[in-house]
């Protein structure tokens, strides 16, 4: 058993222990340069800014990829085996499970940029209907707001709902004052809708949003801090053609000046092409105990419960990580001889994962998927001795 | 070619300043992965305007907020998922008490007593006084106290030693 930390410093360490890769320099120029529809771009870096949208970020996408896996695994589908493992008698051989053999495995590392062009392509969108009348000042009704930040000070964004009997859209960036009892009333400027919405028809019943911004840092104050700044609590929003919508109850100040967006609504989320991946169970076959600084040399069962093969091809990535730091890695399965699983059946296949002699005695704990968005993920566990 | 150089390395060496503070207050701030895509957006966003961010006084002060605005399309989502199966030897309840915290209390506790950080450099990054870092540590870690139902909890920077079970003193 691990010693246990003793102090609030020494818990702390250990829950931190587990850390992700540092960002380094050239991925964040990398990300920089990147526009989102061209998500396996990998050429030089350029400065300016980059076209983005809601999508996948292209430099994110491995660190969200094995999230997603990850999060959705644990969840769904994690499947405990902890027999004891028998290596295969005899040579490497390719013959199939169902013969009784083993599918050796293939030191097929993959890279991140590999990885990254096997995300999967959201599916054409329908575009938006942007062909509705302008809203009237009078349809559009004040629902609320939330704070941008804690204490509003990144701002607020606001809600508008469509209180009429049809469609609308309002394409005009609003007016927006702030009122203060006896302060100069504040103007602000215009900010262009965010990546992640776009003007589209406000249906009736339906929201929409505006963000008012009043960050309490700036270029021109970056430390920030906003002690001893007059706060403003409301704020009047001109809408053409009628009297102006005022929400009280503020708490908001503008060192850094005051700027909101057009009436905007969320994008809707992309949807992928169906993965036949995600019908492959996994199992793992472990040994009960491995030395650190050895390798661990274990078996994953993939079956196919469903009435349909599933073809390996192109061929898939898997995924393997363990409790142990450093030891995350993905490799290309070997589908040298196994280029399908057949409907109702099942491969074995041959792994290994070199442990580092620094790890930890005690129990560790493995997981295993196939690389793609909502693949099943297997668990196990053995000791380290 | 050779100022383009220049502005790489320099960005190089800004990087290997400010990164590790970024990355564990946005850690703190929003969970490894959230946290990890905040810090990147952040200096992705410190490369394009880099002939502005070099000259700032307070870099990391700035890029912590710009991590954070554009984190904000996931603003209303819950944040600070629990480790997952790795850390069963850390008290049970301290993710989730640490995910109860305010933010910045998190933050200065994390940074703080988790990483080491100076309390002037964790001002810097919130964009506070030190006096205030102080004030977030001294109520998230009574919160903490209180959520995990101890005593007494060692802190090397308050000169207590040890940690308290109130229950098992009870019990003894």
């Amino acid at each position: 058993m691990p010693e246990l930390p003793e102090t609030l410093s020494d818990q702390l360490r250990a829950l931190l222990s587990y850390d992700t890769d540092p960002i380094t320099a050239a991925e964040a120029r990398s990300l920089a340069a990147r526009s989102s529809d061209d998500a396996t771009h990998l050429g030089p870096s350029r400065p300016g800014r980059p076209q983005r949208h809601a999508g996948i970020r292209p430099a994110l996408a491995w660190t969200l990829g094995i999230l997603v896996l990850i999060a959705l695994g644990i969840g769904v589908s994690v499947s405990f085996n902890r027999t004891s493992h028998a290596k295969p008698a005899g040579g490497p051989t390719t013959t199939s499970a169902a013969n009784g053999g083993v599918v050796p495995w293939v030191d097929r590392s993959v890279s991140s940029s590999l990885l990254t062009s096997l995300l999967p392509k959201p599916l054409p969108s329908t575009p938006p209907q942007t062909n509705a009348p302008a809203c009237l000042s009078q349809s559009l009704s004040l629902v609320g707001f939330n704070a941008l930040g804690l204490m509003q000070d990144d701002g607020i964004v606001i809600g508008f709902r469509n209180d009429g009997r049809a469609a609308c859209i309002e394409r005009a960036t609003p007016r927006v004052e702030a009122m203060a009892p006896g302060q100069v009333t504040v103007v602000a400027t215009t900010d262009p809708v965010p990546s992640y919405g776009e003007i589209v028809n406000i249906p009736p019943g339906g929201s929409v949003m505006m963000q008012v911004h009043a960050p309490v840092a700036c270029n021109a104050d970056p430390g920030g801090g906003n002690q001893g700044l007059p706060v403003y609590s409301t704020l009047a929003i001109y809408i053409p053609g009628g009297a102006p919508k005022v929400q009280d109850g503020l708490h908001l100040t503008f060192q850094c000046g005051m700027s909101n967006t057009p009436f905007w609504s969320g994008k809707p989320p992309p949807v992928y092409p169906a993965n036949p991946l995600v019908d492959l169970v996994p199992q793992l076959q472990l040994p009960t105990t491995v030395k650190a600084g050895s390798t661990l040399d274990y078996r994953v069962v993939l079956s196919n419960p469903e009435n349909r093969p599933v073809e390996l091809s192109p061929c898939p990535v898997y995924l393997e990580y363990s409790s142990i730091p450093r030891t995350k890695l993905t490799y290309r399965l070997n589908c040298g001889t196994v280029h399908a699983i057949p409907a109702h059946g099942r491969e074995v296949y041959q792994m290994e994962m070199a442990l580092p002699a620094s790890a930890s005695p005690g129990q560790t704990e493995v997981w295993w998927t196939l690389f793609g968005v909502s693949t099943p993920i297997a668990k196990g566990q053995f000791q380290v001795g | 070619l050779a100022h383009s150089e220049d502005r790489e390395e320099d960005f190089e060496a800004f990087v290997t300043k400010v990164e590790p503070g970024l990355r564990h207050a946005f850690r703190a701030s929003y969970g490894v992965d959230r946290g990890r895509d905040a810090t990147a957006e952040a200096l992705a966003y410190a490369w394009e305007h880099w002939s502005r961010v070099c000259q700032l006084a307070n870099p990391s002060g700035y890029l912590y907020r710009v991590g954070r605005s554009k984190t904000r399309v996931r603003r209303f989502q819950p944040f600070f998922e629990r480790p997952v199966d790795r850390d069963i030897w850390v008290e049970p309840g301290l993710p989730e008490a640490l995910a109860s915290l305010p933010m910045r209390q998190r933050v200065a506790v994390f940074l703080v007593h988790g990483y080491d950080t100076p309390v002037k450099e964790v001002a810097a990054i919130l964009g506070v006084r030190e006096a205030t870092v102080h004030t977030h540590l001294r109520r998230g870690l009574a919160t903490l106290r209180k959520s995990l139902n101890v005593e007494r909890t060692h802190l090397r920077n308050e000169g207590i030693t040890e940690l308290e079970d109130q229950k098992g003193q009870e019990n003894a």
